[in-house]
């Protein structure tokens, strides 16, 4: 198949003359501050619309509605909310063109910036394996459509996608840029994910490998991308005590670089028995335990970029927004579904953990934890069972009445460690295992760690408490007397 | 029957800044500016209704920080995170079935009262 062979002659955007002072062929773009996300499910059924072969195109083409969000620093989140693939009538049988689409399939994508104000991306796939490229073709026709786009809906990032077997490439003009940018990273998200760095390619993943002498010769069996892919991710890890100390540690090991915590809290006495790189003196001196885990990176890598918020992450969203995977080391339920809220917001897996002690009179104390996996699209905490409505009511109900519940050091951990397996797994794809599902219950007074006995009972895959409208920022509907006789 | 709708008509005619937002298939609706009952400090806030099971209460009114009133209040919400936003809410429970949204509004400002 022709890379070359997408276009939309019949658009009624132009054959070719420059509109709008902009150029008649667009150039590679610079990266700009952008992060692409699109679920798994969403990359697949994009690829499966796109590669059944088409009577007479050569190829097929379709669109991408996304929902926005912003990151760190201001970065704009693009994420994947819905295919749409354009319909059989409006290909055109043209010899001279890989694929034709008529003005009516242009008329339907701009009716749907307009109706939805949602940012769209034109999608076509080249059918390869590795990182695929616009061809001149796609540069002079495409950004013609695009331009389409950003006239009915300004206030949207719109642009150009092009797939390959297993990557990406995409230009975006961003809301009154007159250039496109291309995006810092495309993530797929999903189990494994994909990270596809504009700045990558063969050359600099080896380098990337090859500059660290002996420190990692050990993990190289996680495969040959998985230094570069390590070096890349933004891990979010929220609470950083007992267990989340844990994860700090371990995460700054392997040689994650790019850690963003959030903590509130000081280091206190009843800490010091748990708390992973806390000293005696940080007692007195009350160190803020974000600090206590910046000394821990910084001790192992000098240069990580590390964002430490001492407060509460909702105070903060922006920088959680901006990670590629969040670990959350929290203490109640209501801080879980927040949490759990945020994450299937911006396209974020989630990795939770948490361990209690019951005492009971007469009987042993007995010590139980948890590891699950909220995967996007996937089932959530509330389709685990995990978190439920009289959950959430009792701990609301006993609000400040909580104490000082027992914790100790080595099931944090436990699950601390076994955390970072799943996290090294998901980022890495060692294991080979595709779209799992994770959901360990920890027996700390067995020492066993295995699959939850809910996860037999559960009978969907997909999770029915979080859609795709909640993608993004929250778009809130202006009600008036008559919108609201909707149906 | 009263219907949602008509709910709403009745809620818009009070506030016609009213908006609706959902999250994790709860349906919120947002009260820009809603006046709060006299004595409350400052005496409007952004307030966001929650007219369904939510933390072990039957309903719930967020307000965009907590106000001083008359009447020391349990603050047993704060900063919880809804539609991207901080919000605080109080102890306060509306047992009262089938109140029409803006019956239910007024309900909860009883509260501050």
């Amino acid at each position: 198949m022709s890379p070359a062979s997408s276009r939309t002659a019949d658009s009624g955007i132009g054959n070719g003359a420059t509109r709008g002072g902009a150029p008649n062929q667009w150039t590679e773009p610079e990266i700009g501050p952008v992060r692409i996300r699109v679920s798994r499910a969403l990359f697949e059924e994009m690829k499966a619309d796109l590669l059944r072969p088409h009577p007479f195109a050569a190829e097929r083409v379709g669109f991408l509605s996304v929902a926005t969000g912003r990151g760190e620093g201001g970065e704009l989140l693009v994420l994947g909310h819905e295919y749409l693939p354009v319909a059989e009538a409006h290909y055109i049988e043209d010899p001279h063109v890989g694929v034709k689409v008529g003005v009516g399939a242009i008329r339907e994508s701009v009716d749907r910036v307009r109706l939805s104000r949602r940012g769209l991306f034109h999608v076509h796939l080249h059918e390869h394996r590795g990182a695929p490229g616009f061809s001149s073709t796609d540069r002079r026709e495409q950004p013609r459509l695009v331009e389409s786009f950003r006239r009915v809906g300004a206030h949207a990032p719109h642009g150009m996608i092009v797939l390959s077997n297993d990557s990406a490439t995409a230009w975006v003009w961003l809301p009154g840029a007159s250039a496109p940018v291309r995006p810092r990273m495309i993530t797929i998200v999903g189990y494994p994910m994909t990270l596809i760095a504009s700045d990558a390619d063969s050359r600099s993943r080896v380098a990337s490998a090859t500059t660290h002498g002996d420190r990692f010769a050990r993990q190289s069996f996680l495969g040959s991308a998985s230094r570069w892919t390590i070096e890349r991710v933004r891990v979010g890890i929220v609470g950083l005590g007992g267990g989340g100390s844990h994860v700090v540690q371990q995460l700054a090991h392997i040689g994650f670089v790019h850690l963003r915590g959030f903590d509130g809290d000081v280091v206190d006495e009843t800490n010091l028995n748990r708390l992973v790189g806390a000293r005696a003196d940080d007692v007195a001196r009350d160190t803020p335990k974000t600090e206590s885990a910046r000394r821990l990176v910084r001790g192992l890598l000098p240069d990580a970029d590390v964002v430490m918020h001492r407060g509460r992450w909702q105070d903060a969203p922006a920088l959680l927004r901006g990670c590629d995977v969040v670990i959350g080391c929290v203490d109640s339920f209501a801080a879980r579904r927040e949490l759990e809220v945020a994450c299937r917001r911006y396209l974020i897996p989630y990795v939770d953990i948490g361990m209690d002690v019951s005492l009971t009179d007469g009987d042993a104390p007995r010590m139980a934890g948890q590891l699950i996996l909220s995967m996007p699209g996937g089932p959530c905490l509330f389709c685990l069972g995990f978190l439920t409505e009289e959950r959430l009511a009792h701990e609301a109900a006993r609000y400040g009445a909580a104490g000082g519940r027992p914790q100790v050091v080595w099931p944090n951990g436990v699950l601390a460690s076994t955390a970072i397996g799943v996290v090294m797994d998901l980022v890495s794809g060692w294991t080979r295992q595709q779209d799992k599902l994770v959901y360990l219950s920890y027996d700390g007074n067995t020492g066993e760690v295995k699959p939850h006995v809910r996860l037999r009972y559960l009978h969907r895959q997909d999770c029915p408490h979080y859609g795709t409208v909640d993608l993004g920022d929250p778009v809130l509907r202006r009600l008036t007397p008559h919108v609201e006789n909707r149906p | 029957m009263i219907t949602r709708h008509d709910e709403l008509r009745e809620l818009l005619r009070q506030y016609p800044e009213l908006e609706e937002g959902t999250e994790a298939g709860v349906t919120y609706y947002l009260i820009p500016g809603l006046r709060l009952p006299d004595g409350c400090t400052p005496d409007r806030m952004d307030a966001l209704l929650c007219p369904t099971g939510r933390d072990g209460y039957p309903s719930r009114l967020f307000l965009a920080n907590a106000v001083s009133c008359r009447a020391a209040r349990n603050w047993n919400a704060s900063n919880v995170r809804i539609l991207e936003r901080n919000w605080f809410a109080v102890s306060w429970m509306v047992r009262t079935p089938n109140l029409r949204l803006a019956q239910l509004l007024a309900a909860h400002l009883e509260a501050f009262r």
